[in-house]
């Protein structure tokens, strides 16, 4: 609770340590920073009431027809996995040409996309917990004849509360990050007046105390809410779960909650990853491999290979028809393509390799940190004690708020390419972390005892036991910071505060984002797409699936 | 005039492989005032005929008459017991008992004074506004109970509902269903046990239907005349309990299909 | 109530009384239990219960009715709660705790506090108060509200719904011929019998 109101005096404390900055100065930005907070909130209230409502009608739809379900849950699974800031500045376009004011266009388009990443994982939410109401209590229902609006406020609804409240704290923390990125990203173009933005405008006139009244009055609406919505919700949530399940998945919004919500957001990923492409491409798989080896079975490993083969094989034409659509289309439309664009059109495979190792290292790093720490905590109690509340509150905070000063700061010393991977890495920390800390957490303690009895220590220990045991964890983890990290793309390789400070590293969010500016540059923005697209479902595919296959099969403790 | 008919009863259920045939020309009869108990060993398909008279369920052939009428949709002059209680966790006690009475569509202060009466016979007086997580269980499945009364059926239908409970517990509820059936002030009429306990079935049933193995068949219906209270130790309750046995157990078809369906019914 | 025994709630005693009934009223311990099917430790604590409450005698190995025992299994569902309420209401335990409560200036006693007015230690403490609160609330002693954990007196004053007897505690509802086991617990009570009612220890 301390730490609520810590936080934001630290950063007015800090700023105003600072030189050049004045506790008035900071005072005298507020009002204007209250305004664009206001706006950026109105936004999310939004996107989160359609979500709401969205997620208990197809929830309810998914969960209770049979037909429906079969199709419904499939799509939303592939949808899902998909990074969806990627299509943020095709969605704006797209309502630019709408007809209605210019303001409509780009908050429709941000809403929208908030929309969408708040929504799959409410959507789950409700179709899970209705899917697992106990029989008994269906039957319940049904022998008193419960039907329509009664059956819904006393059976269905008070069912999806629980996963309701945790999901819907994840989907606010996954909002505010991509709702600032967006404002960020539109903000010399089409001018999306919110936080982001004022940020944006902030930096870029090297206006330091103006960038902190920003920060702060952010941070102050993010705890407010915390404080005043979600805890109260959460502590009444309680009397929605079934049993008094001591700790763990029965507990639902406790002081920790936290650390659920992006172990929330891994399953709901991963559902991604298990199902995917890959239904489509086995039916392939088995008809290549009868006709390779007509008269006997071929051997798992051929057979690996074989599907890995095929799915990379039906990604690749797969793109390139869609590519060729495009420019055709492009082309019938608007005449022939730019030879810039073309140029850069064929830069693609090069900005998929360059954005696809940031994305790599800077897992690697955010690796690095987060098992130490997650390790440490977990097996330190006092580190548990005022490490953990500390690291929930920073993982609340959007860290896309800090990216313009951050271009300002630290281009000079690590240069373009090294503030894309740090950009990246804020956007992919936080998932690993938890994970990995919820898996460490779940290490059985007697199979610690038992490796402490047979003396095993040290570094025996962590290959034999703690690395096993948190493996499954590590790979959750890692397909959800990944899935992190792409959305991250577009303002990390690309970021335009004033003329004199953009930040450009060639990657498919680079181009994304050119594509976007220039004129003409729309076939490249989305083949640029596409390819994002393709790369992400392909390391699903080719990496994810069998790594989780693999720790489902081998390391899970049961 | 019987309250309930059951004639010629099939039940089966379809999966990957083929068909299970869980009941087979299952027929036996509830009349009004009777206590009647189906035993049979586990996957008999005592819990889902109960269902299918309920009307939770279709037979996949014959018919279930109530009071002349074919049941095709859920009965309403019928009320459930459950095994595991099924209360509602974010219901108090009162709200749980109340619950279907607001299906009836009755107004709130008939619905209060119901609740009140039947929270009352059952004795759960005090615990109105408890939740369910802070009650044993002997005190849930009371609620349970008092639901059931308090939508006034004809027929109370137990699925099992001491079987979740400790010895003691289930000893001191089944005196206490007694007494409540035994009242001609409340409902019910009749009272329809599915139950594994043959002890149990003798201790409180007038009548016992007994099922085979799956598929299951009645192997046959047996008259339980000692006079309450009846003794547990008496040479008549043990004969009975013997007859019961001996006619479960005698080797029969042997049961086709892998376990249970699954395929619950959508929400 | 003496807090020293196991965990036991008001329906296994009433169990246990439904099972001795069948057993005509007095039976071998052993026997009782092995026609459940239990261990005899099994059966203990409701035993202890119900001799506690005077409902019971247990000599020799053997549990007979009292008088008031065969008055309590053979009267209604109704009925038992209201005798309930009185044979709780003569131990010193639930005086006490019905004192405290209403001398309290809340008018409601938090669980902790229960707990330091009989002296529990935190090992068996929670265990022990949810006990007493059980009982206390199957008898409609008062009530229990679980969001703020404390006990709150019932809704209704001292007079009782339609189907008991008189509670004001001067009255004795019913004629008793062994009224020695009904006044306080016997052997085996725990110190603060001896105690006077301790109102002050409450806040």
């Amino acid at each position: 609770m301390a730490i609520y109101v810590a936080l934001p005096l630290a950063v007015v404390v800090t700023a105003t340590i600072s030189p050049g900055l004045s506790f008035a100065g900071i005072a005298s930005y507020l009002p204007t920073a209250g305004v664009d907070v206001t706006y950026s909130f109105l936004r999310m209230v939004a996107a989160y009431s359609l979500s709401l409502v969205f997620a208990l009608g197809y929830g309810y739809y998914a969960a209770t027809r049979r037909t429906s379900e079969r199709v419904m849950i499939p799509v939303l699974d592939i949808l899902q996995s998909v990074p969806i800031l990627g299509f943020f500045p095709v969605v704006i376009v797209l309502f630019l040409s709408l007809p209605g004011p210019g303001f409509l266009g780009p908050n429709l388009a941000s809403v929208f996309l908030i929309f969408t990443s708040m929504s799959w994982n409410m959507v789950f939410g409700v179709y899970e917990s209705l899917k697992s109401l106990p029989t008994e209590l269906r039957e319940a229902s049904d022998t008193f004849g419960l039907r329509g609006l009664l059956k819904f406020r006393r059976v269905l609804f008070p069912a999806t509360v629980n996963r309701l409240v945790y999901n819907s704290v994840l989907s606010w923390t996954g909002g505010w990050f991509f709702l600032v990125e967006a404002e960020i990203f539109t903000t010399n173009r089409s001018g999306l007046p919110g936080i982001g933005s004022y940020l944006s405008y902030a930096a870029a006139g090297g206006n330091g105390a103006e960038f902190v009244a920003g920060l702060f009055v952010l941070i102050l609406v993010i705890v407010a809410l915390d404080f005043v919505v979600w805890r109260p919700l959460g502590r009444r949530a309680q009397r929605y779960r079934y049993d008094q399940a001591p700790s763990g998945e029965g507990e639902l919004v406790s002081p920790t909650y936290s650390r659920g919500r992006f172990r929330r957001a891994a399953s709901y990923v991963t559902r991604g990853v298990r199902s995917g492409v890959s239904r489509l491409s086995t039916p392939l798989v088995q008809l290549a491999a009868i006709r390779i080896w007509p008269n006997r079975r071929p051997s798992p490993f051929r057979r690996t290979a074989i599907s890995y083969v095929s799915v990379g094989a039906i990604l690749v034409v797969v793109w390139l028809i869609l590519i060729a659509m495009v420019i055709a289309v492009f082309h019938v439309y608007s005449g022939p393509i730019a030879p810039s664009v073309q140029h850069q059109i064929l830069q693609l495979p090069e900005a998929m390799g360059a954005s696809t190792l940031r994305v790599a290292v800077a897992y690697a790093l955010c690796l690095a940190i987060a098992f130490p720490l997650a390790i440490h905590i977990a097996r330190n109690r006092r580190a548990s004690q005022y490490g953990l509340p500390t690291v929930e509150v920073i993982a609340s905070f959007p860290a896309t708020a800090l990216f313009p000063a951050i271009i300002f700061v630290l281009v000079p010393y690590l240069g373009p390419d090294g503030v894309a991977i740090l950009m990246l890495m804020t956007g992919m920390l936080w998932y690993l972390f938890f994970n990995l800390l919820s898996g460490v957490r779940s290490l059985p303690p007697d199979l610690e005892e038992a490796a402490r009895a047979f003396g095993v220590r040290g570094r025996r220990f962590f290959r034999r036991v703690l690395f096993p045991g948190v493996f499954p964890a590590l790979v959750t983890g890692s397909i959800t910071a990944f899935g992190g990290g792409w959305n991250t793309l577009i303002v990390a390789e690309y970021l335009s505060v004033n003329s004199s400070h953009t930040l450009s590293v060639l990657g498919l969010g680079q181009m994304i984002d050119i594509g976007y500016v220039e004129p003409n540059g729309i076939p490249l923005m989305v083949s640029a797409l596409l390819t994002l697209v393709a790369t992400v479902i392909a390391i699903n595919e080719l990496l994810w699936k069998p790594l989780y296959r693999r720790s489902v099969e081998r390391f899970r403790i049961d | 005039m019987p309250l309930i008919q059951v004639e010629h009863v099939d039940k089966s259920f379809a999966t990957g492989h083929g068909s299970i045939s869980i009941m087979k020309d299952v027929s036996f009869i509830v009349k009004d005032a009777d206590f009647l108990a189906i035993v049979g060993p586990s996957g008999c398909g005592k819990s889902t005929l109960l269902r299918l008279i309920q009307g939770l369920d279709r037979p996949t052939g014959g018919r279930i008459v109530f009071h002349d009428k074919g049941v095709d949709t859920v009965c309403g002059h019928m009320a459930m017991v459950f095994q595991n209680f099924a209360l509602f966790p974010w219901l108090t006690v009162a709200q749980n008992v109340a619950f279907g009475l607001e299906a009836l569509g009755w107004g709130k202060e008939r619905i209060a004074a119901q609740v009140e009466r039947y929270i009352s016979v059952t004795g759960l007086d005090g615990f109105q506004e408890a939740y369910p997580r802070e009650l044993s269980g002997g005190m849930r499945q009371r609620v349970g109970l008092a639901r059931a009364l308090s939508v006034e059926p004809e027929v109370l239908l137990m699925d099992e509902p001491f079987s979740a409970l400790d010895a003691l517990t289930a000893e001191s509820l089944r005196e206490e269903i007694l007494q409540l059936w035994r009242d001609p002030a409340l409902p019910p009429d009749a009272v329809l046990l599915v139950t594994h306990n043959i002890e149990e079935a003798i201790q409180l049933a007038d009548r016992i239907v007994v099922l085979s193995r799956r598929p299951g068949r009645v192997l046959a219906e047996v008259t339980v005349d000692l006079p309450r209270p009846r003794d547990r130790k008496s040479t008549a309750f043990y004969d009975l309990t013997d007859k019961v046995f001996s006619l479960i157990t005698q080797p029969g078809p042997v049961s086709e299909g892998p376990g249970t369906p699954e395929g619950a019914p959508a929400v | 109530m003496p807090t020293i025994y196991p965990k036991c709630n008001p329906t296994e005693m009433v169990g246990l009384l439904v099972l001795l009934d069948s057993h005509k009223g007095s039976e071998d311990v052993a026997l009782l239990a092995r026609d459940l099917d239990l261990e005899i430790d099994e059966i203990l604590p409701a035993l202890e219960y119900s001799e506690v409450l005077g409902l019971v005698q247990v000599v020799d190995g053997r549990a007979t009715f009292s008088d008031i025992g065969r008055k309590f299994v053979a009267a209604s569902i109704r009925e038992r709660k209201a005798l309930l309420r009185d044979l709780l209401k003569r131990t010193t335990l639930f005086r006490t705790l019905l004192r405290a409560l209403e001398n309290h200036p809340d008018r409601r006693l938090t669980d902790d506090e229960l707990a330091q007015i009989f002296s529990l230690t935190t090992a068996r403490a929670d265990d022990a108060v949810q006990n007493i609160v059980n009982w206390g609330r199957y008898a409609d002693l008062f009530r229990y509200d679980s969001e703020a954990h404390s006990l709150i007196p019932t809704r209704r004053p001292s007079a009782p719904k339609g189907g008991g007897g008189r509670t004001p505690p001067s009255t004795t509802p019913t004629p008793s011929t062994s009224g020695s086991a009904l006044k306080k617990p016997p052997t085996g009570s725990p110190p603060e019998s001896a105690r006077p009612a301790p109102v002050a220890a409450v806040t």
